[in-house]
């Protein structure tokens, strides 16, 4: 039971699955989910906007001043950002510092060379009840030693 | 099984060796530039909203005192205030390459102030305004609101009260 029509039959059978074997490698190929790298996987993207929602909504007191409280004028600023600031220190785990940035000044420890860290950029309202308002164009930098 | 039909096998499992090794490549080199430089997260996009509505605010905390009769003006009074907020936010945002435009809807203010008879309350433009005591407040603002980067774009419609 050998003949030209025999082998064409077999030729056949190989190719199918060869061609089950190359599908059967795609759908695998497509189904890994892309990698995001945006932070450097250290979780600091997700620690920023953490933090940066939890001082922009809390409820604003002198002890625990609220972000458009401390940014609402340059007087406020002097008087508030340190508190602020030792409120975003108490949020940092172990070995991880902050870095803020605003038109009014900075708080925190500027990052070091080559520290792996996150940038999240933010704008606050400055000048409410004064009728000076202006956008504020600020950033507050997590990063690792 | 024959020759040629080894060969096809051996030339499907060497396209399958290929395709694992270019897709770990790709997926070491951590190719995503979206993610990298866009800034209309959904943490962007409410500090954006935040912000704004902030200034918002702050403009409809501004009295003129005036008169019910002269009601316009302080609806007036109230744009100039927000248009001067607005103009510095979307600067703001354009140096990060985000467009922001910001627009007062009229239609949605009318309905608003046909959701509540029982209240003193008139449209100008976007703008609403009501009688307090024979003297103009400003009682709230529907507005259109549409943000948009490289790779997101964000459209809201709303009626902020205050």
């Amino acid at each position: 039971m050998s003949g030209p029509y025999d082998d064409g039959a077999v030729h056949m059978l190989e190719a199918i699955l060869a061609s089950v074997l190359v599908i059967s490698t795609l759908v695998m190929v497509n189904s890994y989910t892309v990698r995001h790298v945006n932070d450097g996987g250290n979780g600091l993207a997700t620690l920023s906007s953490d933090i940066l929602n939890l001082i922009t909504y809390r409820d604003n007191s002198i002890e625990h001043p609220g972000l458009g409280f401390t940014l609402s004028s340059m007087e406020q600023w002097n008087n508030s950002s340190l508190a602020l600031g030792a409120d975003i220190e108490k949020m940092l785990p172990a070995g991880v510092y902050y870095h803020m940035a605003t038109p009014y000044g900075t708080l925190g420890n500027i990052p070091a060379e080559r520290a792996r860290g996150y940038s999240r950029p933010f704008i606050a309202y400055s000048g409410f009840g004064h009728g000076t308002g202006e956008m504020l164009d600020c950033k507050l930098v997590l990063w690792r030693a | 099984m024959d020759e040629a039909g080894q060969m096809i096998l051996l030339s499907a499992l060497t396209a399958c060796l290929c395709l694992v090794g270019v897709v770990a490549c790709m997926s070491a080199v951590s190719f995503t530039p979206g993610d990298e430089t866009g800034y209309l997260s959904a943490d962007a996009v409410d500090n954006i909203l935040w912000a704004q509505d902030t200034a918002i605010s702050d403009a409809a905390l501004h009295p003129t005192g005036d008169p019910w009769d002269e009601r316009y003006k302080s609806a007036l009074n109230f744009k100039n205030h927000v248009d001067r907020y607005i103009d510095s936010l979307s600067c703001c945002l354009l140096k990060h390459g985000v467009a922001y435009r910001f627009g007062f809807n009229d239609t949605l203010a009318a309905r608003t102030i046909s959701l509540h008879p029982d209240k003193d309350i008139e449209n100008f433009g976007g703008t609403i305004v009501e009688c307090h005591n024979g003297s103009t407040r400003i009682y709230g603002c529907a507005y259109d609101v549409a943000i948009e980067d490289a790779s997101t774009d964000y459209k809201i419609s709303r009626v902020k009260t205050f």
